[in-house]
């Protein structure tokens, strides 16, 4: 079977890993990233979840995939089975470690009896022999194998005795169940004597948890005041954005017709002089910095009802987009009821149609939308806020019906400056970065809608799709720091939008500001806009701006 | 010429292991002929439940697979051409109705909701079918039942039953049986006894725990038996699951190795 290059880091084992833990333990724990920077050298369990690390093992491929699901699978069997924390005390360091592996070996060996294929998975890693020596991290290891391995027969006495002591009390191995944590307690004590006994060397300091698929047993205890700072791992390192540096790579590869990151000119309409000012306003492309997604994600994912309402809407409009065509001249079928009408026509003696067949047609969704925000100053706050929040439920609902959507905004500052974010560009996935782009849009400068519009319509005609839809998301009238007769922008976005529908954009328009009546209507015409004034109408509002965007 | 019905007969009895009441539910709606909807995941026996009570009450079964490009006319019947001229040929529905059997409606909410709606006079107190095309009105034989089956969680968000059909029925929830009975029944079907039966129908309760976060639907019944059939040919615990179950149940390549290695923990 043909297998694909692969790393296996946590990032791409996240997944699988919640799947399994899911499937096998009924455990939905968080997977959380241990930045290389940070030393620890074990996995380990906090109430945030399970901690790995980043990646950088020195395994790769399927042995790597292995080791994060034996990691993350042990890890599991603490939190089912480990429902104990053992008390410090007066025990000592090394009868600290000791009961550690106990448990290890008690909560595998519980896992093992529902999940006989654990073994394996475990065993792999266990491949100490009485050849490695003698000293105590050895005998650990030689103790933990033995505890796990029915086949492996260790001569060494303290291994031995570690062996028969778990036996005896687990009945055998069989019944791993009955084991108290007092008579953990208790062999750990026993076994730890033993070591000080043979005089070997225990170092609290250098000590970790062998084999590195264990996870560091904190979890067994109660947190330590003196707990070194490797605990307060940061939980927000897997949510934010992985890089910050991308905020000038260019949409598409630089030999396409549009070149990323133009400067264009575009004309504008003057009603005093009822003609066209040629190349009039300069629209200056960008990409917005990253901002912080998270605020725009937990929006969005407080809306997962409307979300799921959407996407219904949209499946329901595709299943009517099969069309039967019936008395067809050709097609896959007989269409039996033309066939009879031509028998009988031609028994009749008069001319049939040969026109009996029937064929199905799918009416392809082919379409491209784009969402242009209006990111003028007004829109400081709460405005942008749900702008950005109904631009992505829209593009979210949308590409998941299979259609090519974007996410632009505009602010101008005076006829040579209309400014132009492309946060989210046609085909691009809306990630976390694009959400991060989004959430990048700054409040700023005036409204020239006209060359924005224009540049829109622009880029939406580069696209292939046969509809092409524009969505324009705004709070107020146009204006602009150079423009004193407030009818001129107006008129020129009514223009705008008549240049758009010629070359067959549909403009919608979606104002967030309720006394728009008068403007709007005058640019987009009557039948072509929704008012959205609050968040709380984006379940009323949006599945209607939706199913416009797409009949 | 034999009876119409004579091939839609159940000759020998279909394996089926009750759950619950479901046997003596059908029977009490049977003997009052009131439409009934058999509710549940798919591979979890309804088809099986339906052949099992045809030939516990010995009646034929008419069964129709329904998808979304079956039309009116293919339930009710169409004219065709022969030698002579036109004929006419009784679709499944009023074969059923006209000369008495149980009509299984399967996967009713494929068909489409105005194919769906013929099936409304028979379904009330008018027991009739009027066929327009034919001119005729097709009284329900006494024996007529009809009985359909839904699955509420598969694709529901396309797809529903219109109100105006799905009050005409009364419905019997089907779900995975517990585990013992599971076994019992993948061990009865697939010919494969002991621990390893076991150890199927526990894996399919760990992937049913995956439904709705990342899987449509856990492993079926259906499924085990397969797993197990295929292991009963001597193909080895992890290889018949990859290929009854892991295969099957999703395409995406991060699930697939998710169920790969549960499938090896749990052997």
């Amino acid at each position: 079977m043909a297998q694909r290059p692969e790393h296996a880091d946590l990032a791409s084992s996240r997944k699988r890993l919640g799947w399994l833990l899911r499937a096998l333990f009924d455990k939905a724990p968080a997977f959380i990233a241990i930045e290389s920077a940070i030393a620890t050298r074990r996995p380990f369990i906090s109430n945030l979840g399970i901690h790995l690390p980043e990646a950088g093992r020195a395994l790769q491929g399927a042995a790597a995939r292995r080791w994060y699901d034996a990691a993350a699978l042990h890890a599991a069997a603490h939190l089912r089975y480990s429902t104990h924390r053992f008390e410090r005390g007066s025990l000592k360091p090394i009868q600290m470690a000791l009961i550690g592996l106990l448990e290890d070996a008690r909560v595998e060996r519980m896992a093992i009896a529902e999940l006989p294929g654990l073994r394996a998975l475990w065993l792999d890693f266990h491949f100490v022999e009485p050849a490695h020596g003698g000293s105590f991290v050895v005998l650990m290891l030689r103790l933990a194998r033995s505890l796990l391995d029915p086949g492996y027969d260790d001569p060494h006495p303290w291994v031995t005795k570690g062996r028969r002591l778990f036996d005896h009390a687990t009945g055998g191995g069989a019944s791993p169940g009955s084991l108290t944590p007092a008579m953990l307690r208790e062999m750990a004590s026993l076994l730890g004597n033993d070591i000080g006994q043979m005089r070997l060397q225990f170092n609290s300091r250098e000590y970790v948890v062998e084999p590195a698929y264990r996870d560091d047993n904190g979890y067994l205890w109660p947190p330590d005041p003196a707990a070194p700072a490797q605990m307060l791992a940061t939980a927000d390192s897997a949510s934010l954005p992985q890089r910050a540096d991308d905020n000038f790579v260019p949409a598409r590869p630089a030999n396409t017709d549009t070149p990323p990151l133009a400067r264009l000119q575009y004309r504008e309409w003057d009603r005093l002089v009822d003609g066209y000012r040629h190349a009039w306003c300069m629209v200056l492309e960008s990409r917005p910095p990253p901002g912080d997604p998270r605020a725009l994600q937990a929006g969005i994912d407080r809306q997962a009802a409307l979300r799921s309402r959407l996407d219904r809407l949209l499946r329901a409009g595709l299943l009517r987009e099969r069309v039967r065509l019936r008395a067809q001249p050709y097609g896959d079928a007989l269409d039996i009821d033309a066939a009879v009408r031509a028998a009988i026509d031609r028994r009749a003696g008069r001319p049939a149609s040969h026109k009996v067949h029937q064929r199905f047609e799918r009416h392809e969704r082919d379409m491209a939308a784009l969402v242009l925000l209006d990111s003028s100053a007004s829109t400081e706050g709460a405005v942008l806020d749900l702008a950005r929040e109904a631009a992505l439920l829209t593009s979210l609902t949308l590409a998941n019906a299979g259609d090519r959507c974007a996410i632009h905004a505009f602010a101008s500052n005076g006829r040579h400056e209309v400014r132009y974010e492309r946060a989210v560009d046609f085909g691009e996935p809306l990630d976390t970065a694009a959400i991060s782009r989004l959430a990048g849009i700054r409040s700023r400068l005036s409204t020239r809608m006209g060359a924005a519009l224009r540049h829109a319509c622009a880029l939406l005609l580069a696209q292939p799709q046969r509809k092409r839809r524009l969505l324009f998301v705004t709070d107020g009238e146009p204006h602009d720091i150079d423009i004193f007769d407030r009818r001129y922008l107006i008129e020129d976005a009514r223009r705008a939008v008549r240049e758009a529908a010629l070359d067959g954009v549909t403009v919608f328009c979606v104002t967030l500001d309720p006394a728009a009546d008068d403007y709007v209507r005058a640019i987009f015409g009557a039948r072509n806009y929704r008012v959205l004034d609050r968040i709380e109408s984006l379940p009323a509002v949006l599945p209607a701006i939706v199913l416009r965007m797409t009949c | 010429m034999s009876h119409p019905l004579a091939a839609y007969r159940i000759g020998s009895e279909p394996y089926y292991r009750a759950v619950g009441d479901e046997i003596v539910l059908f029977e009490a709606a049977f003997s009052l002929r009131m439409p009934l909807m058999l509710k549940g995941p798919t591979g979890c026996g309804k088809s099986l439940f339906v052949e099992h009570m045809a030939w516990r009450l010995g009646k034929p079964l008419v069964t129709v697979a329904c998808n979304e490009d079956l039309t009116a006319g293919d339930l009710v019947g169409r004219w065709l051409l022969d030698a002579e001229g036109t004929r006419w040929q009784d679709g499944p529905l009023t074969l059923a109705a006209r000369h008495g059997a149980i009509c299984y409606l399967d996967e009713v909410v494929e068909a489409r909701a105005d194919t769906t709606v013929v099936i409304h006079p028979l379904t009330d107190a008018r027991r009739m079918l009027p066929i327009e095309k034919l001119n005729e009105l097709v009284h329900a034989h006494p024996d007529f039942h009809l009985v359909i089956s839904y699955n509420p969680g598969y694709q529901q968000a396309m797809k529903d039953l219109k109100t105006s059909t799905r009050q005409r029925f009364a419905a019997i929830q089907f779900g995975f049986p517990a585990a013992p009975v599971e076994t019992e029944i993948v061990a009865h079907e697939s010919g494969l006894d002991g621990d390893a039966t076991a150890r199927i129908v526990a894996l399919g309760e760990r992937t049913r725990r995956l439904k709705g976060h990342g899987l449509d639907e856990g492993a079926s019944t259906r499924m085990l038996v397969h797993a197990a059939g295929l292991m009963a040919r001597g193909i080895d615990a992890v290889t018949a699951c990859r290929m009854a179950v892991v295969l099957p149940v999703t395409d995406d390549a991060d699930m697939a190795q998710a169920l790969e290695a549960a499938v090896a923990a749990s052997f």
